[in-house]
């Protein structure tokens, strides 16, 4: 059977009885006939904003025809002349002065990107403790590389990036935790249209950056990043505002720099007389700058003439600091202290990758090479001692199905060492790398958990492999000698996923885990399954928090005890939102769109609440 | 770019194309023919708002695509203690009997089956689908491989 020609069967028949069209008809009638003015009434950003969607999608059907992957040279030589001529093009385009040298709004300090770069001093981690209490920061990967958020938390002051549906328009508010109760001391209304919006943030010390996206016309869209001086809370002041062509991909905040990467998809209507049309560019205040040829580099058999633009910012002012593109984007990103790895989009079954050394703010690429398959997501990736890892899931044609694989890179991303064919007809679910040992979940209907010793980056080898009914989507580390998993069980038989569950692996010997405790859920879904920041797992702390829903919408709060998991709280939630849960000292707050609600961890029976609108 | 609205885009002929595909769309996401109904003619209202710009067939779709997802995302909040409609009183009877793939999909969670039916259903690539939904291609591109293997377990199909 075709599933897409019986899909297409069944659903054909579906469709609005005539008397319901002929009231939208009418109503479509009724509202035309209003004065010509009323088309001119909304505001230009809508239609911007559908004119950007149109290039976005003109340029999606134009790159991506269904099956044909033209290597980029065939491509743009039909529209223009040779990639060589046009990189050509570009170079004598663009004299000197429009190279990006000069980029920053404040009399005094005038950018020299290199220069800032070399004498930028390298911040300590953010995520130092601040004061005597302790609290919990955003799910991350690697420690001392923060990840972006909807909610986030300094030790006192709690930041909520918050929607409201009705009016679709955004606020940023900042709750004071200190105090007999939290209280709101800002709320700060962000300009939010159909075509520009806010979507996520990181707060450190005395700076908030705001992070989204526009897709005002003309042009491509654009991602959005504000800094905001918070030097006083209760009244975030605006530093400055940048435009980085292309849709935001991912985001880090190392030391005091901010990595933003987009992908900027060139679309068909490329004008030799403006390189900004096939050349990346910043924005800001309606001036364009077009980055220089040279800090363009190009995938080996780049297929799409999609560029991953990755740039660096000062936290403390919004400079920029460096900025590189590769032709060929991306759709996964690793980054630690020292190095970002873009993972590109497949090409003929394989991933392309980039190596960028950050220093100081400089972003420089160091290598390139690629593996076969593609990563299930960051947590795919990870580098140890010089040496990459990753797990990918690949289709074998010759066979029909899905096969997986474990390979090591050097640090010129060349392969040293790989573990083929592993679990064929699964897929991986999630990932989790950790010094000398890597663990990872396939799935089709039972999971095995895997165990690799990657102590030899020559001779990776499988060393355990425990099989169990249903899977987790995600693994963090929680104390010596112990992973905690959270997925889903399933139906042994079938594989048809089924409720929620919790599982702590005993990975003191990783060639013999064990699951030592497991806790089922009422809980069907979650948003901790699909985003790892959704999910709070703080080994110190020993807490586990997500939300959750089956009938009810609620929080569930675990803590492990020599005997197994403990729920120590359930809160049923008002709203079904995004949310977050966080602890400050000892109070416990979980931050949703409509209301922030909070108890103490010694008292969880009593249950407070704040409404943020 | 011209400064006249190009008729062929207006919300009267573009309903007269494509009533049915956002019909169905909304149909997917919110599994009830009486929600599809209502939101049928505010997704329609919302598009006279923007479709002046309008310059193509896709464009147009994209838009409507992109109305009708976020329609429905606002009625799936706010209805969510609503009990939805038993799938049975969803189908045209004579569908019923014969529905093989159907059911299934309406049984998958909301932004997997969105997934499915903008990949099969409407033909978007993952990219496209990505763009459409605002999202990013690694996290489309998970939904979908994890669509297909639920409903490859009570679906045998050589596409899945």
């Amino acid at each position: 059977m075709n599933f897409k020609d019986e899909y297409k069967n069944e659903l054909d028949p579906v469709s609005a009885d005539e008397t319901v069209k002929n009231n939208v008809r009418r109503a479509l009638r009724r509202e035309s006939s209003a004065p010509a003015k009323r088309f001119y009434a909304f505001p230009i950003r809508a239609a911007a904003f559908s004119l950007c969607a149109v290039l976005l999608f003109a340029a999606g059907l134009w790159l991506f025809p269904k099956k044909n992957n033209a290597p980029v040279h065939r491509i743009l030589v039909e529209k223009a002349s040779s990639y060589g001529e046009l990189y050509n093009t570009v170079k004598k385009l663009l004299p000197d002065e429009r190279r990006l040298t000069r980029y920053y709004k404040s009399d005094d300090e005038i950018v020299t990107y290199g220069a800032e770069a070399k004498n930028a001093v390298e911040e300590s981690a953010p995520d130092a403790a601040v004061g005597e209490a302790s609290f919990s920061t955003t799910t991350k990967q690697v420690e001392g590389v923060d990840e972006a958020d909807i909610v986030k938390t300094d030790g006192r002051y709690i930041y909520r990036l918050r929607h409201d549906p009705e009016t679709s328009s955004a606020s940023l508010v900042t709750v004071d935790t200190k105090g007999s109760a939290p209280q709101i001391i800002s709320s700060l209304s962000l300009s939010t249209t159909e075509s520009r919006a806010f979507t996520t943030m990181y707060v450190a010390e005395n700076r908030l950056i705001l992070i989204g996206c526009d897709y005002s016309v003309p042009g491509p869209a654009k991602s959005l990043v504000a800094f905001y001086d918070i030097s006083d809370r209760s009244t975030p002041t605006l530093i400055t505002e940048t435009l980085q062509c292309g849709n935001m991909t991912d985001s880090r905040l190392v030391g005091g720099t901010l990595y933003l990467l987009s992908n900027y998809y060139i679309n068909g209507d490329i004008d030799e007389e403006d390189p900004s049309t096939f050349v990346p560019f910043m924005e800001c205040d309606g001036e364009k700058t077009v980055v220089s040829a040279d800090s363009i580099c190009i995938y080996e058999n780049c297929s799409q003439p999609v560029y991953t633009m990755v740039c660096g910012y000062r936290t403390e002012t919004g400079a920029l600091l460096d900025t590189k593109s590769v032709l060929g984007g991306s759709y996964a990103v690793y980054c630690n202290t020292k190095t970002l790895l873009a993972a590109g989009y497949e090409l003929d079954g394989k991933t392309q990758l980039v190596r960028f050394a950050l220093e100081k703010g400089g972003i420089t690429p160091v290598a390139n090479g690629s593996i076969a398959g593609s990563l299930l997501n960051q947590f795919s990736m990870d580098e140890y001692k010089g040496y990459f890892r990753f797990v990918t899931t690949a289709f074998d044609q010759s066979k029909g199905q899905t096969v997986n694989a474990l390979t090591v890179l050097d640090g010129d991303l060349k392969q040293t060492g790989k573990i083929d064919n592993l679990a064929p007809g699964e897929q991986v679910y999630s990932v989790r790398f950790m010094g000398d040992t890597g663990y990872f979940v396939t799935f089709r209907q039972v999971d095995p958990l895997f165990s690799a010793d990657l102590s030899d980056p020559a001779d990776p080898k499988i060393i355990g492999a425990l099989k169990i009914p249903g899977f987790s989507d995600y693994l963090f580390p929680y104390g010596e000698g112990k992973l905690l998993g959270i997925g889903k069980n399933a139906d042994e038989k079938t594989g048809v996923p089924d409720k929620m569950k919790l599982s702590l692996f005993d990975i003191s010997d990783p060639a013999n885990v064990t699951e030592s405790f497991k806790t089922d859920l009422a809980a069907f879904d979650s948003e901790a399954l699909y985003n790892h920041k959704a999910c709070l797992a703080d080994g110190k702390k020993n807490l586990i928090g997500f939300s959750g829903y089956y009938d009810d919408f609620c929080y569930y709060l675990y803590t492990l005890k020599k005997d197994g998991f403990v729920l120590l709280a359930s809160i049923p939630l008002k709203e079904k939102a995004e949310c977050r849960g966080l602890y400050i000292g000892s109070t416990f707050y979980i931050v949703g769109n409509e209301y922030l609600v909070y108890f103490d961890l010694n008292h969880p029976d009593k249950v407070w609440e704040l409404a943020l609108a | 770019m011209s400064n006249e609205p190009d008729a062929r885009f207006s919300p009267e002929a573009v309903f007269e194309r494509h009533a049915d595909l956002v019909y169905r769309l909304c149909f997917v996401r919110t599994k009830s023919r009486h929600d599809s109904d209502d939101l049928l003619q505010e997704v329609f209202l919302r598009y006279m708002k923007v479709w002046h710009t309008v310059q193509s067939e896709e464009h147009a779709k994209a838009l409507l695509i992109r109305i009708a997802v976020n329609c429905t995302k606002t009625l799936l909040s706010s209805a969510w203690f609503r009990k939805t409609e038993r799938l049975d009183e969803t189908l045209p009877a004579e569908e019923r009997e014969e529905s093989a793939v159907l059911p299934a999909v309406l049984s998958l969670p909301l932004k997997y089956r969105t997934v499915i039916h903008l990949h099969y259903y409407q033909g978007y690539s993952v990219e496209e689908i990505a763009a459409l939904l605002s999202s990013n291609p690694s996290t489309v591109k998970t939904r979908l491989m994890r669509a297909r293997a639920m409903l490859k377990n009570t679906i045998k199909a050589e596409d899945l």
